[in-house]
């Protein structure tokens, strides 16, 4: 479990990328810091077409800062987008983080272009040392194999199973949605407590008294926050990421399985709770496309569902927990060797 | 002297509000521009290049 894994080459680090965000990147700009020979954070933003260089550049630079070790970056442009010959894409916008980063004492040591079909080196233009080469590639290469040999898979999104309840669920749950009094906040509280601690517990009852508790706005928030048990009392400040601890985050993974539980008993149109915070969860682990998508999935559910406007508001924005910037507190997959 | 202020239904809080809601409101209207979402999972994979 200690040893460290030996990448030789840029096959390794492109086989890399897609087990540390989840899935393989698409029209992005990935950026991987180097702290000496290690490898450091791993941040990826959307390509920047139609933006200004500068500002991207300035932007992208200031979430790497967060790795106050790095002392290189590389760089990673998977795109599509045609260019003229002899000319790369986002070439300007390269150039501003070539600046940028050579300013915040991390500059660029290399970088690769990737697309749907090849990949190469980005910087050098000489075919002759500096060959396309196929995507296979990458998927063959030693670091993609130490990957898989630790335990990492490239799962990509997962998507809420469908509803397989029983007829009536949807009365049900409606039926379980609280009034909005205290001892109702209290008892599903309690109800969710338990069901965290021991998921085992979790019973169709269960299930659907949990559903229904988060069709309540208030009560959902109170249950959504409730899984960061070690952090201040202000849900407020937990809901937008500002908690100054390391979230437990086996009971994050555990209320994340729940809440996929919970929707097998839940019909559509009374989804959107459990979406919402399914991507909340995915955002403090520092995987905001993947919550967008829950959040979109949210509106699709219910049209105009404000808690999953406002967060992916939140991450449309680019905004980060601040566990997310930290190592110590950051979450950690917990890989088998 | 004030002027007279009538409450009318525009004033009046929803029955499924929620304060969380409308503080993130608020707390996005000092947010900055649209990036589109930033995915930064920091993991230690203890990986080195030679």
């Amino acid at each position: 479990m200690n040893d460290f894994i030996k990448f030789t080459g840029p096959a390794d680090i492109l086989a890399f990328i897609p087990h540390t965000l989840g899935e393989a990147p698409k029209e992005s700009f990935v950026a991987v810091t180097m702290q000496g020979n290690k490898l450091g954070a791993t941040l990826r933003v959307d390509a920047p077409f139609g933006l200004e260089p500068v500002a991207f550049a300035q932007t992208l630079v200031s979430y790497l800062t967060a790795d106050v070790a790095a002392t290189g970056t590389i760089l990673v442009i998977y795109t599509d987008e045609n260019t003229a010959p002899n000319q790369r894409p986002y070439s300007e916008h390269v150039q501003a983080l070539r600046v940028e980063l050579e300013t915040a004492g991390m500059p660029l040591k290399d970088a690769w272009l990737v697309t749907s079909e090849l990949w190469r080196n980005y910087l050098c233009e000489y075919t002759s040392c500096c060959p396309d080469k196929p995507l296979d590639a990458i998927t063959t290469s030693n670091g993609n194999a130490a990957m898989i040999y630790r335990g990492s898979n490239v799962t990509g999104f997962t998507p809420p199973a469908p509803f397989t309840g029983e007829a009536g669920a949807r009365e049900t749950i409606a039926a379980h949605k609280p009034d909005g009094w205290p001892e109702d906040l209290e008892a599903s509280r309690a109800t969710w407590a338990e069901v965290l601690d021991n998921p085992k517990t979790l019973t169709t009852q269960t299930a659907q008294e949990l559903a229904g508790a988060l069709q309540h706005p208030t009560i959902r928030d109170y249950l959504m926050t409730d899984i960061i048990t070690n952090a201040p009392d202000q849900f407020t400040s937990v809901m937008l990421g500002v908690f100054p601890i390391r979230p437990d985050w086996a009971r994050v993974d555990t209320a994340q399985e729940v809440a996929f539980e919970l929707m097998k008993a839940t019909p559509e149109g009374q989804r959107a709770p459990m979406l919402c915070l399914i991507g909340w969860l995915e955002w403090l682990k520092g995987k905001s496309s993947f919550a967008a998508r829950y959040f979109k999935l949210a509106l699709e559910d219910v049209a105009e569902y404000r808690l999953a406007e406002l967060l992916a508001e939140l991450v449309n924005r680019g905004l980060l927990a601040d566990c997310v910037r930290d190592p110590k507190k950051s979450y950690d997959r917990q890989l088998s060797r | 002297m004030a002027d007279h202020f009538r409450m009318t239904e525009d004033d009046t809080v929803a029955a499924d509000a929620s304060p969380l809601e409308d503080i993130l409101e608020l707390s996005l209207l000092t947010a900055g521009p649209t990036t589109g979402p930033v995915d930064f999972p920091l993991e230690d994979h203890r990986l080195v290049e030679p």
